[in-house]
């Protein structure tokens, strides 16, 4: 009987088998059988089963690695253990839900140990790819390669932004034997879950806060890596590991002439759509009204006065004063201001002289912003929702929401950077300054309930539209 | 390319094609009133930039007609921060203060600022200018490269909102007059699989398809990035058609056709090749994918070898019926041609399909090397038709080198026998070069020096190692140089006769050489020192 030859081609296995493996198609362009590297794992397991022929198998590349890569200093936390163990169990194979600063990476740390071939760490923000490089090069002690951010070099451990993932899957997709992807809820998106499809790792770990998505791509999870095999809430680790957090929630009027500009504009939006018989009443509805807006003059009009008068809730010259109040009565604890846009960052950053990070702000700067941050030289940043997910900012003892969206997962993420297990730290404070009144109030309710019914617009997770009917600015929308 | 956000398209049944933007008086307009707004920009900060141009958008114009060609104007700026000092250092230092005093007030503020400045040794308006000068609204437009006129706007938008259709195409097929080497290039370097037909009903040019080895599981526009940037290579040929099929995410997944030629394009897109997609610049931020680095290194390797016989990368196509292959490598030398494919993974079948293809060329000598871990048996010749070579990581010079000198000379000594057994050579004509016969019996030059060794025609000689010339002509010329003196003049009279370029071997077969009185051409004389010979070549008493 012939052999079966495999062989790794642009993110699929090429197979040459007499009988035909599963998951493989006849690819009449090379006269070959095809299969998706995702299932390079179950082919080897079948035809070993199958004891037919003699395999050749010339599908990995894997990089040089040391004999052995150990844990210097980590030891695990009684829950981190029995989450790597649940892995373990499941084949290695499957989604670890634990809150933010519940100390994700240590377990993804103690996987590569365990396997101890190479692996390849996605993640989702050059941020975070900075902070895994500099965790994993010291609790290893070995040199880590990067993909992303300009950087291109593959080591036996290799720290990929998903981005740079997605578009070189192609060259990567046979280097690694453990795939680890951080914020794992953003692999499902029609894109991003390429990245599982194109690799053939066998072992494969996803880790986030958030599991479930909106719109209900989590549930391709399974398919990619595996199902769920361990989750704790925040409640079940509050106290003993992470910090307990206080929610406040503050109503502030518009001033006067706010208020009129507000009623002003939103008046402009609701006549437009009474005059023409649009109700809103679904996100679909919404969606449909936004692309007619794109070729109607008039009703982008009203798009746009709708836009302006949520501009006015949201940003209110009423908030920024309350923030110098927050600002003037906490002086010994350490502030993050959120805020959704640009142009509030800069006119928070101006009024009191405080540090800022946009999507425009450089690595270099970013970098030695959150550092001074953690020494204590700044006591306060805003930013503009680039530091959502699992970025290590201790001890941040107060954050301010100026603006939000109502999607619940981000109200999470948000939450759970302030949860971060340190000494001596009392409980930390979210505050959320409110508009009454308006639209953003019950913006504001939806994300404390934390309803999956959708927000106006799909919160896209990362870069993007706004997830509150913004888009303004054309930004090209994400992957996803 | 544009953010696909800014593509306006129609779609009608199954059809979907971008809204062009005519070439018409109106467009014209908007695309002078838009770039002047860049133009008188130079200088000014960018936000007043993006305001004048929002409200360009709010007179009533298409905004997004605006924006893309904003987009494209904005390519051709270069923005800086001007401030004092370095923003970022800036930042720092009043960032630090501010939280070291804990500042909140208006009075705290100024205080800081004043501080700062002083100790930065410039007033505190310019530091407070600075501090957010590096900022998007803030920064400067430096400098501004108009297009050459406002209907070359037009033309790239048209390419660049065709481009951002083909972003979501699933595949393609095309056909395309030229250019082929460089599509081809692109089509390998990119990552996509392609197969080639004959073309259509006139049986003219190439019917390609192209996707990617994912397309085969599942619909994914993944490959559209690396189709709309082959586009302009498509466009340069002289004419060209294109068939894609775009997925419409936003339209619940539905597929649409997309149709369009050279013909119906004209006068509306641009074809520049490089210029259209901004380049290198791109490649380097989308990545550049597969090079084929086995390729390279043997192409390099090669080279560097020496062998007398020239490397072309993807050559023209070799037709074979309805059926066209490219080949990685052609090697040549005096018209002798031997080609190389190289084959990463293949199944008997897949090689044989290949070769079967060659058999039905004639005259074509192909070499395949073919990854050895892949090997699915090993086949010495596969039909007689090829030599097959197998390599592990690196494709072997030893062996192919070989065998080229083994076709070389097989090829010269096929090439002498059939000269030799065939109709003598018989010269026409006063001059007469070897390559001119070469030609005509088409054999390689080689092989006919070889066997013209002992060839002595009637009433020729043989001048140099190239020419023939008549016995009639040589006396002419011989007559003509009585009592010339300069070289350069005899040269003149030589080529003047009809003999070009190898004046000095006339020269020397009439009996004639050269004096050198210094280094200057102009004063090189010639003399006669002995008779013509009969056969045109010079004892070796000399």
């Amino acid at each position: 009987m012939q052999p079966t030859y495999l062989s790794y081609d642009r993110g699929t296995i090429l197979i040459k088998s007499d009988a035909k493996v599963p998951y493989s198609a006849w690819d009449d362009r090379v006269k070959a059988f095809r299969a998706q590297g995702l299932y390079y794992r179950e082919i080897v397991e079948f035809l070993k089963k199958s004891e037919l022929s003699a395999v050749k198998d010339a599908v990995e590349d894997l990089p040089p690695h040391p004999a052995s890569m150990k844990c210097r200093t980590v030891a695990l936390r009684g829950y981190q253990k029995r989450a790597l163990g649940a892995w373990d169990k499941a084949g290695r194979r499957g989604v670890v839900v634990l809150p933010t600063g519940a100390g994700k990476t240590v377990i993804a740390m103690k996987a590569i140990e365990l396997v101890n071939r190479p692996a390849v760490i996605i993640v989702p923000t050059l941020d975070l790819l900075e902070q895994w490089r500099k965790r994993v090069q010291e609790e290893l002690g070995i040199d880590v390669g990067v993909y992303g951010g300009g950087e291109s070099t593959v080591k036996a451990v290799t720290i990929c932004t998903y981005d740079s993932a997605y578009i070189r899957a192609g060259e990567l997709g046979n280097k690694f034997s453990l795939l680890v992807f951080d914020e794992v809820h953003h692999l499902p998106g029609e894109s991003f879950r390429q990245i599982a499809e194109m690799f053939t790792a066998p072992y494969r770990m996803g880790l986030t806060a958030t599991y479930e998505r909106e719109d209900m791509l989590h549930l391709e999870l399974p398919r990619l890596i595996g199902g769920v095999v361990y989750r704790l809430k925040p409640e079940d680790l509050a106290g003993k590991y992470l910090a307990d957090f206080r929610l406040e929630r503050v109503n502030i009027d518009l001033t006067e002439k706010e208020k009129e500009e507000y009623q002003r504009n939103y008046n402009a939006f609701t006549n437009y759509l009474e005059q023409n018989r649009i109700w809103l009443n679904s996100p679909v509805a919404f969606q449909r009204f936004i692309m007619m807006s794109s070729r109607n003059p008039e009703a982008r009009k009203a798009l746009l006065a709708r836009n302006r008068a949520l501009s006015i809730a949201f940003n209110s010259e009423a908030k920024v004063d309350r923030l110098e109040e927050i600002l003037r009565a906490n002086p010994d604890d350490r502030i993050l201001i959120f805020t959704q846009h640009n142009d509030l960052v800069f006119r928070i950053s101006r009024r009191f002289l405080l540090p800022f990070i946009t999507h425009a702000t450089s690595k270099e700067e970013r970098y030695d912003l959150l550092k001074c941050f953690r020494e204590g030289s700044y006591r306060a940043i805003v930013t503009s929702k680039v530091l959502d997910e699992g970025i290590d900012v201790p001890e941040a003892s107060i954050g301010v929401i100026m603006s939000g969206t109502g999607s619940s997962r981000e109200f999470v993420q948000r939450l759970g950077r302030l949860l971060r297990k340190s000494e001596g730290k009392g409980q930390a404070r979210l505050i959320e300054l409110v508009s009454n009144e308006t639209s953003e109030t019950r913006t504001s309710s939806r994300r404390k309930s934390g309803r999956k019914d959708g927000s106006e617009k799909k919160d896209t997770a990362g870069k993007g539209d706004g997830g509150d009917g913004y888009d303004e600015d054309g930004e090209e929308v994400a992957a996803e | 390319m544009l953010p696909s956000n800014l593509l306006r398209a129609r779609t009608s049944r199954d059809r979907i094609r971008p809204l062009y933007v005519a070439v018409d008086a109106a467009s014209l307009a908007l695309a002078e009133k838009t770039e002047g707004i860049f133009r008188d920009g130079v200088g000014r900060r960018k936000g007043e930039l993006l305001e004048r141009l929002k409200e360009v958008e709010d007179e009533g114009n298409d905004f997004k007609l605006v924006r893309g060609l904003s987009a494209l104007l904005e390519r051709r700026c270069t923005f800086e921060a001007e401030s004092a000092l370095n923003p970022v250092e800036a930042r720092r230092a009043v960032f630090k203060e501010a939280s070291r005093a804990r500042a909140s007030s208006p009075e705290e503020r100024s205080a800081v600022l004043l501080k700062v400045s002083t100790e930065l040794g410039v007033s505190p308006d310019a530091l407070e200018s600075t501090l957010f000068s590096d900022i998007e609204d803030e920064l400067i437009l430096k400098d501004f490269r108009p297009f050459r006129g406002p209907d070359t706007i037009l033309k790239y938008y048209n390419l660049a909102v065709t481009q951002t259709l083909l972003f979501k195409s699933l595949r393609v097929e095309f056909s395309a007059s030229g250019n082929w080497k460089n599509i081809f290039r692109d089509i390998k370097r990119f990552g996509l699989i392609y197969s080639v037909e004959r073309g259509g009903d006139e049986g003219e040019g190439y019917k390609v398809s192209l996707d990617g080895p994912l397309s085969l599981f599942k619909m994914t526009e993944r490959y559209g990035t690396s189709i709309a940037r082959l586009l302009p290579q498509i466009m340069a040929a002289d004419s060209w058609t294109i068939k894609a099929e775009i997925l419409a995410r936003r339209r619940g997944g539905k597929v649409y056709r997309f149709e369009t030629d050279s013909e119906e394009m004209m006068g509306i897109i641009t074809n520049v090749a490089r210029g259209a997609t901004g380049g290198d610049d791109q490649q380097r931020q989308v990545g550049l994918l597969y090079d084929s680095t086995t390729e390279e290194k043997f192409a390099k390797s090669f080279l560097s070898y020496g062998t007398g016989w020239g490397l072309k990368r993807e050559p023209e196509p070799l037709i074979a019926g309805t059926h066209v292959l490219i080949p990685d490598f052609l090697f040549e030398k005096d018209g002798m041609k031997v080609y190389l494919e190289v084959v990463g993974f293949w199944t008997p079948q897949y090689l044989e399909r290949k070769l079967a293809k060659l058999g039905s060329i004639a005259g074509v000598d192909m070499i395949v090397a073919a990854e050895e871990s892949l090997a699915c048996s090993k086949l010495e010749r596969l039909r007689g038709k090829a030599l097959v070579i197998y390599y592990k990581r690196e494709v072997p010079l030893k062996p192919i080198i070989d065998h080229l000198r083994e076709r070389e000379a097989s090829i010269v000594i096929k090439q002498v026998e059939k000269l030799k057994g065939g109709e003598a050579i018989a010269l026409k004509g006063d001059v007469v070069s070897i390559e001119e016969i070469a030609n005509q019996k088409g054999v390689a030059v080689a092989s006919l020096k070889m066997a013209l060794q002992d060839f002595k025609p009637e009433g020729y000689v043989k001048v140099g190692d190239r020419l023939f010339v008549s016995r009639a002509k040589l006396d002419e010329i011989d007559e003509k140089l009585r009592g010339v003196e300069r070289l350069v003049d005899a040269l003149e009279i030589i080529e003047a006769a009809g003999v070009k370029d190898d004046g000095s071997k006339v020269l020397e077969a009439l009996g004639y050489t050269s004096i050198w009185d210094g280094i200057e051409m102009d004063k090189v004389r010639i003399a006669k020192k002995r008779a013509a010979t009969e056969t045109g070549t010079v004892p070796p008493s000399e």
